[in-house]
């Protein structure tokens, strides 16, 4: 009786699992190289949530924080194309407006050469392709280098159309969302749910959310099934480091502590403490 | 008999004053201090253990009651400087002014400011100062790179020597920062050889823990604080002061308790993961005591 109960729930789970992934252009055990120019955040939200229902595939990082699309054209043959994956989600455009001093920035001309033959050679390799359009340079919608990324984006957008590729469009849904967010909050800083850190751009947690969502969404995924990973999966998820200072008298405790359990480090304990008070 | 009493009892209230030496510095209770600097003087204020909190914790150990302004702007030079004192120094109306100045102006090479322009734009910046009656400590430039021998600080031997001139001519406070610390990187480059990473800097100019701990020293010293009591200070109040880093990393229903605790309380999320690790550890002074 008991193991005919358990059967049958594991019968049905893998049936849901079945079901849930089959409306899916991705499948199970397949492979992901994540050709971003940035953290990549967002990875592990997509590796839990496509696991959750059934979908479970092999992350290849080749993303590198700060390349611009000549520095990533240059490099996708050793990075992607030599590795095989079956898929390769590819970011790239905030860095080549961004200024930093240590770099030029990436004419469009110029990004719309290197980018149109980067994904030609990856096409020519015959592996499946998705385009994610870049996403915004501080929350401020009026801001001259958003108006440019809306540009690059507005090119890849078609271009990706143009060849058949799955496209996930970060940069539209970004820019809905705050400027949404700014006909009520003038002031970035008091935004409730903010999609970027506070140097403007690195992604907090809702905005890994936001391009994750995309993802899903360009994988075919429905709104319920995303809401669902939402709900279950993402909300138990690592979301936010803190970055605390401690004294020293703190820190030799800790250490002296750590010794005598002869288990942790001094990181873990802290950490432990912390989340043993918030959920007691 | 009584009046006998009494006068000794005054007497030995004024000596146990005296004692405290507060009487002694050119610094006086409820004085402001105005820091006008760069970059390394906006993290002195910016980090908790920036020296301009060390300065004004061991003033208070010292029996000296200091109200900071901070006015150091990254990236600023002489001629920055000399703009922005009126506005950001002597309308404020402090007692005290200190100034470090002369890295950006050597360090940013040919778009910094040469000897003659340097000497020109403090000249005028210091007769501003005097005009308005505050009072004046030149810290001399600190290091730009951990390397003594290095070009930059080389270019910087005739800026601090001048410095150092102005202050002796009129007769103001003088912190030499560069003496200590090329002294003390020396010292500890003697010592070990091998030793890797920066010294007293986070990237080779911008003050560490041990940096701003130097400066503050350095400052306090200048003051008239004495060696004995300074030593206190560090191991009774900097000791206590967070400065070292750790991570956390939170789920959002976890993030989410947190701020709710923290809005009840009115603390910040800092303040609450500190108390954490000192109750589980029975640590009484996590450095947000008052």
């Amino acid at each position: 009786m008991k193991i005919k109960t358990i059967l049958f729930t594991l019968f049905s789970a893998a049936a849901l699992h079945l079901s849930a992934a089959e409306g899916l252009a991705i499948k199970n055990g397949e492979s992901v190289a994540f050709f971003n120019d940035n953290v990549g955040n967002y990875i592990p939200l997509i590796k839990e949530g496509l696991k959750s229902i059934g979908v479970d595939i092999k992350v290849i990082h080749a993303g590198r924080n700060g390349q611009t699309a000549p520095l990533m054209n240059a490099r996708v043959e050793k990075d992607v194309i030599s590795k095989k994956p079956d898929w390769m989600l590819l970011s790239c455009g905030v860095n080549d407006i961004w200024y930093a001093i240590w770099r030029k920035d990436t004419p469009l001309e110029q990004y719309k050469k290197e980018m149109a033959d980067l994904l030609l050679k990856v096409e020519k390799a015959g592996i499946k392709i998705m385009v994610l359009t870049p996403g915004i340079i501080t929350e401020d919608p009026k801001y001259k280098s958003n108006k440019r990324l809306a540009e690059y984006s507005a090119w890849l957008r078609s271009f990706a159309k143009e060849r058949g590729y799955r496209l996930a469009d970060v940069n539209v849904e970004m820019m809905a969302f705050i400027t949404n967010s700014y006909q009520n909050v003038k002031n970035p800083r008091d935004y409730k749910n903010k999609l970027m850190q506070d140097n403007g751009r690195n992604t907090a947690f809702s905005g890994d959310k936001l391009i994750a969502r995309s993802i899903l969404n360009a994988f075919g995924a429905t709104a319920e099934q995303i809401d669902g990973i939402e709900k279950k999966v993402w909300y138990y998820m690592p979301a936010r480091e803190y970055r605390v200072l401690f004294n020293i008298p703190t820190l030799e405790a800790a250490q002296k502590e750590v010794e005598r359990r002869k288990e942790y480090s001094v990181g873990k304990f802290i950490q432990q403490c912390v989340v043993d008070a918030l959920e007691k | 008999m009584k009046i006998r009493n009494f006068l000794s009892a005054t007497l030995l209230f004024l000596t146990a004053a005296c004692a405290v030496s507060a009487a002694e510095l050119p610094i006086k209770n409820g004085d402001s201090i105005a820091f006008l600097g760069d970059s390394i003087t906006y993290g002195g204020w910016s980090n908790p253990y920036g020296y301009l909190h060390l300065v004004v914790s061991g003033l208070k150990d010292a029996g000296v009651n200091v109200t900071p302004i901070p006015a150091g702007v990254s990236g600023h030079k002489s001629i920055n400087m000399n703009g922005r004192v009126q506005r950001d120094v002597i309308a404020k109306g402090p007692a005290w002014m200190t100034l470090s100045c002369g890295v950006n102006d050597v360090w940013h090479g040919k778009r910094g400011v040469p000897l003659d322009k340097f000497k020109i734009e403090i000249t005028e910046l210091l007769d501003k100062v005097d005009k308005a009656g505050i009072k004046v400590m030149i810290l001399t430039a600190t290091m730009i790179t951990e390397n003594v021998n290095g070009e930059f600080n080389k270019n910087m031997i005739p800026y601090n020597n001048w410095l150092r001139q102005i202050a002796k001519e009129r007769g103001y406070l003088l912190a030499d920062l560069s003496a200590d610390m090329i002294k003390i990187i020396t010292e500890v480059k003697a010592k070990e050889p091998d030793r890797r990473g920066y010294i007293l800097t986070s990237d080779g100019t911008h003050m560490g823990v041990d940096g701003n701990k130097m400066m503050a020293r350095g400052i306090l010293r200048a003051f008239g604080v004495t060696e004995e009591q300074i030593r206190k200070t560090e191991e009774n109040t900097w000791r206590y002061i967070p400065c070292k880093s750790q991570l956390i990393t939170l789920n959002t229903p976890q993030i989410e308790k947190l701020e709710k605790i923290c809005a009840e309380r009115g603390i910040t999320p800092d303040q609450f993961i500190r108390e954490c690790v000192g109750k589980a550890l029975n640590i009484s002074n996590t450095g947000d005591q008052k």
